[in-house]
């Protein structure tokens, strides 16, 4: 069902390639790769460097993968590749963790995880809705949102309706699997209600 | 512990990736329940400190840069990008500190006392939770006597006629030995709170729901395989060839009939739900109804329904929620208040009471996983209007 929605991509799209589905991918798995990279190397720019070069492996590898999981499988190990080489070209490096640790490295790759979760669930509702978001987040009553951007009170409150439900929708339904998910949208929608 | 921490890991990441089997969830529990180093290991991971720190990281980090150079790389990728452009991410540090905050919890709720939201108000406290359901059932054999069945136990149970009866990784397995003429039935039955899946000797796969039975023969003979189920099951059934041709398989369930050649497909059909319901994902089947003698044919993605002896076809059926169970999930896709109250009685053994007047029209969604308490599938049913309260195995509603 998830596949046929316009903004998803599957496996065999990537298998062949398709400039679209890789784009889709890249959208959506870039953050934990990124993440995982800056985990290991400690340096942002490099981290993006690495991230960069993962997703050019992938793209240009004759690699078949038989599922989605397959495809984040092989870029957390080329990264987790990428980042030793890199670590390996810096003396004394204060972090050489990475080229020891079985565990630790499996660790940050399960971190990352949890953070994309969580950042692509926020950052899939629409425009103004998101926006809105943001604002209540950081602490701004709807009265204040309502005047900063020059809305109405009942606007304002309509799209917190409305970011409810698509919230519920994404997180509880399409992401719904996981108990994170599930916790982060209760906890949320608790914390919306109260508001 | 360096193994078991690796097995954790993998566990933690596959629950992620939304691909635990119900076993591996049970293990993932176990896990969790079974050291404090494990519980260490994963409060480590879920760090709200650390959690912060990383979104923070993550709002630093220029997407755009990295995809330019991936094009840069490979210049025809350029039009994937026309048909959309990167959405602007999360600028306020504050918000990402506090979704952070209210995240902080997650895994965690796998605890067994857990509560899942910090706000106080409007919180149902929960004093005594209710665990999930196990792999657990009851054996019948065809002498009349009885094996209970869990997943610690592993190895030979028994042996029937030419047939041996294995226990392994929590399923019932039948093993061929030899050729026999000696027909003998066998009964695999689920209390509620219970769930157990079995392979027939012809390879075909039954997973048996809660409050469920199935009866069959130990080794089939003759052209037809046939058993009888009460309750939920799903089968894989395994195709079959004999001395004329392929021997269909046949499932018997009060008063109707579903005839496959080799296929997926479940069939829902407690008593307490208002119809049987035979839900086809792959292959073709064909649903008898012997009370009224009228029978339809099914493609995948089509539902039957059995009520008042009368067979309707249902082509608009969400398939992945009627047959979540098997993949270890409660599947809730715009379901009313009382079907989803049905599904929980059978999988925690709990009462439902409804006090006053309680609307039905909800249409209430989630995909929650099975292995998770009673409490923590409340809170998330809590979130979409439904107050109740707990005392002990009993969910009361209110209005």
């Amino acid at each position: 069902m998830m596949e046929n929605a316009p903004d998803r991509f599957t496996i065999d799209q990537l298998n062949q390639r398709e400039e679209r589905a890789f784009y889709l991918m890249f959208k959506q798995y870039y953050p934990s790769i990124v993440l995982f990279a800056n985990k290991l190397v400690h340096d942002n720019e490099l981290a993006q460097e690495i991230c960069s070069d993962s997703f050019i492996k992938l793209y240009q590898s004759n690699e078949i993968f038989a599922g989605l999981n397959n495809v984040k499988a092989y870029l957390f190990t080329v990264t987790r590749n990428g980042c030793k080489d890199a670590i390996k070209k810096i003396k004394n490096h204060p972090h050489p963790e990475a080229l020891e640790s079985e565990i630790f490295i499996t660790e940050q790759e399960i971190q990352s995880e949890l953070v994309e979760l969580i950042y692509l669930s926020i950052e899939k509702l629409p425009g103004r809705c998101r926006r809105i978001f943001q604002m209540i987040f950081s602490g701004m009553s709807t009265e204040e949102i309502a005047h900063t951007l020059n809305l109405s009170i009942s606007t304002v409150r309509n799209q917190k309706a409305r970011g409810i439900r698509l919230l519920k929708k994404t997180i509880l339904k399409e992401r719904g699997f996981s108990a994170s998910a599930v916790t982060i949208s209760t906890a949320l929608l608790e914390y919306l209600r109260s508001n | 512990m360096n193994q078991s921490i690796h097995r954790l890991s993998e566990l933690s990441y596959k629950f992620l990736q939304e691909e635990l089997t119900e076993t591996e969830s049970l293990e993932l529990e176990h896990y969790l329940n079974q050291s404090e180093e494990n519980r260490i290991f994963f409060n480590e991971l879920t760090d709200r400190a650390r959690i912060n720190d990383d979104l923070e990281q993550l709002h630093k980090i220029d997407s755009e840069a990295i995809w330019n150079a991936v094009v840069k790389a490979n210049p025809e990728l350029k039009r994937g990008t026309v048909l959309s452009i990167f959405r602007p991410t999360l600028k306020y540090a504050a918000a990402v500190i506090l979704i952070a905050a209210l995240g902080g919890y997650w895994f965690l709720s796998r605890n067994k006392k857990m509560p899942v939201a910090k706000t106080e108000t409007k919180q149902t406290p929960v004093n005594n939770d209710v665990a999930p359901g196990q792999y657990k059932a009851k054996l019948t054999l065809a002498d009349g006597s009885t094996i209970i069945l869990d997943s610690a136990k592993t190895g030979q149970l028994v042996q029937q006629g030419e047939i041996n009866v294995l226990n392994k990784d929590g399923q019932l397995v039948y093993e061929k030995r030899g050729e026999t003429n000696k027909v003998l039935y066998n009964t695999l039955s689920t209390s509620k709170a219970e769930t157990y899946l079995t392979v027939l000797s012809d390879g075909t796969k039954v997973w048996l729901n809660s409050q469920s039975s199935i009866h069959y023969p130990v080794a089939f003979m003759g052209d037809v395989r046939k058993v009888e189920i009460t309750g939920e099951a799903y089968f894989e059934v395994a195709p079959a060839v004999g001395k004329n041709g392929k021997r269909p398989f046949i499932v018997g369930v009060n008063g109707m009939e579903v005839e496959v050649l080799g296929t997926h497909f479940n069939i829902n059909s407690y008593s307490n739900e208002s119809a049987i319901k035979t839900t086809l994902l792959e292959g073709k089947i064909r649903v008898h109804s012997s009370a009224s003698n009228t029978e339809k044919i099914l493609t995948p993605g089509e539902q039957a329904v059995l009520q008042d002896n009368k067979i309707v076809v249902n082509k608009n059926v969400d398939v992945d929620a009627e047959v979540a169970w098997r993949f270890g999930y409660f599947n809730f896709n715009n379901a009313d208040l009382k079907t989803v109250m049905r599904q929980l009685e059978r999988w925690y053994d709990v009462n439902v009471v409804y006090e006053g007047k309680v609307s039905n029209d909800m249409e209430l969604i989630g995909k929650i996983p099975r292995s998770m308490n009673l409490s923590q599938v409340l809170n998330v049913l809590q979130t979409q209007q439904v107050h109740y309260k707990v005392e002990s195995h009993k969910i009361i509603i209110l209005p």
